[in-house]
Order: C-alpha cells, then sequence, then structure tokens
C-alpha cells in the first residue's frame, strides 16, 4: 500500500483508506475520491505540484498534499 | 457563471426580490459545478447568462420567468453545489435560499458523463419532498467515451422523471421543454420553504447514490482516448506547457491590440466628424458657457471613451473563448506550484487571469475556495489585474508616444508588471495570512466555444459599458469640466488650486498636476480617466493624442500608467472586496495598500529613469 503522491503518471489504482481530517475527506468525496474507487494518474506538474488524475470519466486536479493522505492499491500501468 | 459586474443591469436579485416577485409556480435549477445549469437555463429562458467551462459558480441567482404550457413559472438559477450538506460558501448559499423562499419544484442538471459524481446530489434533493425532474445533461460527451445509462431504470429507482439532454446543442430539448410543463402544470402551489433542520439532517447520501446507480449506470473500463487527452499531452507539456501559456496570453493581448485599433480610429474619426457637422453649428448660438460645457465637457469627454466599444469587444469574445474552453483549468495546473510558494494557489491565478476583464466577477469568484485567508491573499492581489477600463488608458497613451512596433509590447510589459506586482503582494502578505487549502478541482474537458453564446456575452459586456457610460462616465466627465473651469470669474480653477495642493505627492511621481483631478475621480470607474483627461486639455480624442504627446515625455506617461495600474481599485471592486471579506479592515487595507503600493512603484520608476537620463 503507497500514498497516491508516489504513483508515477499512467499508473492506476484502487483508493484504500483516506487519511485526512474530516473535512478534507467529505471534500475528496464530492470528487468521487473514496476508498473502493479506481484512480488514474495522468500526469504529476513539475515542482511539486498537482496531481492530474481520472475518478471514472471525471479528470481532476489534485494537490499533492491531499494525495499524500490517500493510500492506494497499485493495479498497473 | 454569471457575470456579477457592477455595470450590469441587475439581474441577479437578492433573495426579497425574489420573494416579492413570486406569481404562479418557482422552480430552481440545482447541479454541481459546471454540469451546464446555465447553458440550460439560457436556452429555456432565452438569457445571457455566463458560461464558463470552469467549474466555478453562478454568482448571483440569475432568475427569469417563461411560459411553459398554460402557466407562467419563474425559473432560478442557483449556484453549482457537490453536496447539499457540504460547507462551502455556496453550499450555504443555497441551503440558505431553499430553505429561505418558496421554491414549487427543482430542475436538477447533471453530467451524464460523471453520474457516479453527480448522482449523490440528485438522492439528497429527492429527500426534501419536492417534485423534480432530473436532466441528464452531456449526452454527445457521453456517446463520446461510451458512458451508457438506462434512464428509464434511473428513473424507476427514484421516483420521477429522469431525461437525456444536451442543452449545448439542444438536443431532446421538445422531450425536456415538455416534462418541464408537465412538472409545471401538476405541481401544486408549496405554502413554505424546505425546512432548514431537513436540510441540516440530509445525510451524505454517498452509498444509497451508489446503490441507485448500481446496475443502470456503465463506464467502460478503459476509456478511449479523446482529443482533450491529445490536446492535454501537448498544452501540460513538462517544459512546454508555460511557455504556451504565456505565449497565448500574449497573442491575445497583441490580437486584441491589432483588430482593435483599427476599428477604434476609424470609430474615432466618425465621431469628430459629428462634433464639427451636427454639434459646432448646432450651439453656435448657445452661450459661451453651455457650449464649453457641452462640447468640452460631455461630448469630448463621452466620446473619447466611446471609441473603446470595437477594442471591448474584440477582448471579450477572446476572454469568452479561453473562459468557455476549459483551458483556465489547465493555468491553475501549470500555475498551482509557483502559486502556492507565494502563498496562493492555481485557482488564484485563474482568477487574476478574469480579472482582465473586470475585477469584481474575480472576486466573488474567490467564493470556490474555502480557506478564508486564501481567499483574502487572492483577494489582495486581483485589483492590480488590467481590468478593461484601464486597459483602455493603456491603449491611449501606448498608441499615443509609442511606435506601431513598440506599443504591443509596452502593453505587454504592463500585463508583466500587474502580475510581478500581485506576486509581490502575495510573498509579503503571505506570512500574515497562512492556510492549508484541500484544492482538489474538475478539469473539464475541452469544450468548443458557441460563436452565438461568444457573441451575446460580449455584446452584453459593451452593453453595460455603454450603460456605465451614460450614468457614471457622463457624471465624472460634468464634474471634471465642473472642477476645471470654475470658478468661472478667473484665477486659478478648483482643479489646478487641487493640482497645486497635491504636488508634493505628484511631482516625483512626474504626474503632471492637471491630470491629478482625474485620478480622484477615476477612483469611483476608471473608464472617467481618459474621458477626464479629454475634458482636461479640452480637445477632443483626435487632438487629445497630439496634445499628450507634447506634455508628457514617455517616461512620465509610464510613471502615470504604472500608477493608474496599481492605485486604488474602482468603487465597485472595493465595495466587493467588503462585501465577501465582510470585514471593512481588509476593505481598507486592500485601498490603502494599493495607493501606498502604487506610488513607491511610480516613483521608483520615475526617478530611477530620471537617474540614467532616459
Ligand atoms: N459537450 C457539451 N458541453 C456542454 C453541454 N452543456 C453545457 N456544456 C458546456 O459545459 C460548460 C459548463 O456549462 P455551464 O452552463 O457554465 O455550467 P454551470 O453548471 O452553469 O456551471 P457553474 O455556473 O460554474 O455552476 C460550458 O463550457 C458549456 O458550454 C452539453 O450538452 N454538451
Amino acid at each position: 500500500m503507497t500514498s497516491l503522491a508516489t504513483l508515477a503518471a499512467h499508473h492506476r489504482a484502487q483508493v484504500v483508506a483516506i487519511d485526512l481530517p474530516d473535512t478534507e475527506r467529505q471534500r475528496l468525496s464530492a470528487f468521487g475520491i473514496l476508498p473502493g474507487a479506481q484512480v488514474q494518474v495522468f500526469r504529476r506538474a513539475a515542482l511539486g505540484g498537482p496531481l492530474h488524475v481520472a475518478v471514472g470519466a471525471t479528470q481532476l486536479l489534485l494537490r499533492r498534499l491531499l494525495a499524500e493522505g490517500i493510500r492506494v492499491e497499485l493495479q498497473g500501468a | 457563471m454569471t457575470a456579477s459586474c457592477p455595470k450590469c443591469p441587475p439581474s441577479g436579485a437578492g433573495l426579497s426580490a425574489i420573494e416579492a416577485a413570486r406569481q404562479g409556480r418557482r422552480l430552481a435549477v440545482v447541479g454541481l459545478p459546471n454540469a451546464g445549469k446555465s447553458t440550460f437555463f439560457n436556452r429555456l429562458t432565452g438569457l445571457s447568462q455566463r458560461v464558463g467551462n470552469w467549474p466555478g459558480l453562478t454568482i448571483d441567482l440569475a432568475s427569469a420567468k417563461v411560459v411553459l404550457g398554460a402557466r407562467a413559472v419563474e425559473v432560478v438559477d442557483l449556484p453549482g453545489i457537490h453536496d447539499l450538506s457540504g460547507y462551502s460558501e455556496d453550499e450555504a448559499v443555497v441551503r440558505e435560499v431553499l430553505a429561505g423562499s418558496v421554491f414549487d419544484g427543482l430542475v436538477v442538471v447533471v453530467n451524464g458523463a460523471q453520474l457516479d459524481r453527480h448522482w449523490r446530489l440528485v438522492w439528497q434533493l429527492a429527500q426534501l419532498d419536492l417534485p423534480l425532474v432530473v436532466l441528464v445533461n452531456m449526452q454527445d460527451e457521453m456517446r463520446q467515451l461510451g458512458i451508457r445509462a438506462d434512464l428509464d431504470a434511473l428513473s424507476a429507482r427514484l421516483g420521477a422523471p429522469v431525461l437525456a439532454m444536451s442543452a449545448r446543442k439542444g438536443e431532446n430539448w421538445p422531450a425536456v421543454r415538455a416534462a418541464l410543463t408537465q412538472l409545471a402544470a401538476q405541481i401544486p402551489a408549496r405554502e413554505a420553504p424546505v425546512a432548514i433542520a431537513t436540510l441540516d439532517a440530509l445525510p451524505a447520501g454517498l452509498e444509497e447514490a451508489r446503490a441507485m446507480l448500481a446496475g443502470v449506470h456503465h463506464v467502460p473500463a478503459t476509456l478511449p482516448a479523446t482529443w482533450t487527452t491529445r490536446i492535454d499531452q501537448l498544452l501540460l507539456h513538462p517544459w512546454l506547457g508555460l511557455p504556451m501559456f504565456a505565449v497565448l496570453m500574449a497573442l491575445i493581448f497583441q490580437a486584441t491590440y491589432l483588430l482593435g485599433t483599427p476599428m477604434q480610429e476609424e470609430l474615432g474619426a466618425g465621431l469628430d466628424w459629428v462634433q464639427a457637422q451636427w454639434w459646432q453649428p448646432a450651439l453656435a448660438s448657445a452661450p459661451a458657457w453651455l457650449q464649453s460645457l457641452l462640447l468640452e465637457g460631455v461630448w469630448q469627454g463621452v466620446s473619447t471613451v466611446l471609441t473603446f466599444v470595437p477594442i471591448l469587444f474584440v477582448f471579450f469574445v477572446l476572454m469568452a473563448v479561453v473562459e468557455d474552453s476549459g483551458y483556465l483549468a489547465r493555468a491553475a495546473f501549470l500555475m498551482d506550484a509557483w502559486m502556492t510558494r507565494l502563498g496562493l494557489d492555481g485557482r488564484s491565478f485563474v482568477m487574476h487571469l478574469m480579472g482582465f476583464g473586470c475585477n469584481v466577477p474575480a472576486i466573488l469568484g474567490t467564493r470556490i475556495m474555502r480557506e478564508r485567508r486564501l481567499r483574502w491573499l487572492t483577494m489582495l492581489v486581483i485589483p492590480f489585474s488590467v481590468c478593461s477600463a484601464r486597459l483602455q488608458v493603456f491603449l491611449f497613451f501606448v498608441s499615443t508616444l509609442f511606435s506601431a512596433q513598440a506599443a504591443p509590447w509596452v502593453l505587454l510589459s504592463l500585463y508583466l508588471a500587474s502580475f510581478l506586482v500581485a506576486m509581490l503582494t502575495a510573498w509579503l502578505f503571505k506570512r500574515a495570512l497562512p492556510h492549508r487549502e484541500a484544492l482538489v478541482m474538475e478539469m473539464p474537458p475541452y469544450r468548443l466555444p458557441v460563436l452565438t453564446y461568444l457573441f451575446t456575452r460580449a455584446g452584453g459586456e459593451v452593453k453595460a459599458f455603454l450603460q456605465l457610460a451614460s450614468t457614471f462616465i457622463l457624471a465624472g466627465v460634468v464634474l471634471i469640466w465642473a472642477l476645471t473651469h470654475l470658478p468661472a470669474a478667473g484665477g486659478p480653477t478648483l482643479a489646478t488650486q487641487l493640482g497645486e495642493w497635491l504636488a508634493p505627492v505628484l511631482d516625483p511621481l512626474g504626474i503632471h498636476h492637471e491630470l491629478a483631478v482625474a485620478l480622484m475621480v477615476g477612483v469611483v470607474a476608471k473608464e472617467i480617466l481618459l474621458g477626464g483627461m479629454a475634458v482636461i486639455y479640452g480637445v477632443p480624442e483626435a487632438g487629445l493624442a497630439q496634445v499628450i504627446s507634447q506634455q508628457l515625455d514617455w517616461v512620465a506617461a509610464y510613471s502615470f500608467m504604472l500608477f493608474t495600474l496599481i492605485y486604488t481599485p474602482c468603487l465597485s471592486t472595493i465595495a466587493a472586496i467588503r462585501k465577501e471579506s465582510r470585514s471593512n479592515g481588509f476593505a481598507a487595507l486592500s485601498v490603502g495598500y494599493s495607493l501606498a503600493l502604487a506610488w513607491c512603484v511610480a516613483a521608483l520608476f520615475y526617478q530611477g529613469a530620471r537617474l540614467l537620463h532616459l
């Protein structure tokens, strides 16, 4: 189990748990990031910038800080 | 998104106004940000709400009457929300509206490609015991992605009509209208709004929504590569992304300049002709003071401002293209890492870009931010973005004092200055306003702008500008005329006295004393500046250019432009800052700080340039 923030571009993973304060967890759930969701990392912005990820057909900009709190199970590239 | 610029007619009404206007039935349009609510609302009501491919918000409540079947129905477009039990400003606004005024039914607009994300809100709304119709929008994008949904099954599970729609193309529109007509005909008039207790007690509904979608919503495991994926590979390229962004922005301003200036010259010549052929003969027998007031005051002031109409039109069309395309979310992605270092985030940067049209909607746009300190910091930098009013002043000076080759670059340098000042401000204040913002936002697919929409939108902005010209600018110009012509008995005019009194502050900046009065009145609205200058120098648009180039060298003019760029934003912006921050102190800080900074920057520039003998 790793954090979403460590995933390289083009990797797919399944969200296992979210270790973040309640408000942030609620916010993520509004974008479909919940335990069980399939996520794919499209790209990572330079200089520790945000991640570009997809959850289902929704593409998101996700701060690295939040991604660090999202535990995922790697599923392949 | 709704433009809620101060110049626009009051289409967004407050709660009480909406309450008073209620006759017949009233429907609310609800949905997630960027679901297509405004597009649907515009199609239904024929209005031109601001539409943008940015998960932002419909800022004020737009409402309109439509006749559905035999009934007149009032439709109100609410801001986009994720979750009725959420805690953002918008979610609070929507809760307040739903609990504060009576709605007889709901129209829920969802993005069909993202039902997994949108359906929870539908489920929550269905718990409110209000009749509702669900419109599954973006059918075109669903097809492209191979996403299917069995709407009949969903409708049966929900116990309410669920219809396919593509709001932009009008797909399935007759059926949508029929469903709304039926809703309007059937619903009883409610007596009271939804109880706030009901809203507060709503469960999150994530599981329930998921269960309802199970087996009826099919998303392929791997989505086909779309145009968006390919364009993103280019525009979000690790190294080329940012340079391309800069080039794109530069192109927009160059295009505004290149397309708009010739039209402006034509219009200016036309207006001068009107003055010479019509006004002067018509007023020939009037008393001298009246001639002066009407010709040198009203006509010269207002006509100078009017020559900017073509440029504004071009500019707003281009801004609308950028906003509607979905590129703004990419700009946020590209800039976020940089902005974080300044205590801002990618969205702050986008708001700064939006401020190029008008600062006020940009200030309101900060509502998508949840952290108050981040909002404040962003509100502090937005007034430094070159709004279209300041653009007019710059265009004028730049085309008067610089060669045609140099002019666009000088203009660009002012935009750079605008960013630099914003960065400096963020850097100065970031320690005072620390925050941890949970930034997650949608990156919508690229969407082709709708041509008619672009023109209605730009037309709307021009109309608002004309309204401003016929009220504030007119009044400002007359005021400046009075100050520069009174006392009539001779001796120094009020404007001269004012200029002399302010000399100690103006001289270090190289700003002529005559201009003091224009700068002061310009605080009301910067559009007045140019008209005011035409009055001060007592010459029409064409002549003003000549006088300015005799009176000012480029160093003094650039110093004046820097001051105009940075100093106190217009009254509407100040009002928006006060309202959104709910703090008089913060508004005062914003005004005082920008005034002080403007003085320092202009003084540094002017004195530095003089030292170098430029
Ligand atoms: N492809 C496609 N795009 C659409 C459709 N309907 C709306 N859009 C686009 O989706 C984007 C968002 O539309 P808006 O109407 O601004 O969405 P909104 O829900 O009002 O958004 P907020 O005001 O931000 O809450 C715009 O770029 C529209 O042009 C549709 O049926 N198909």
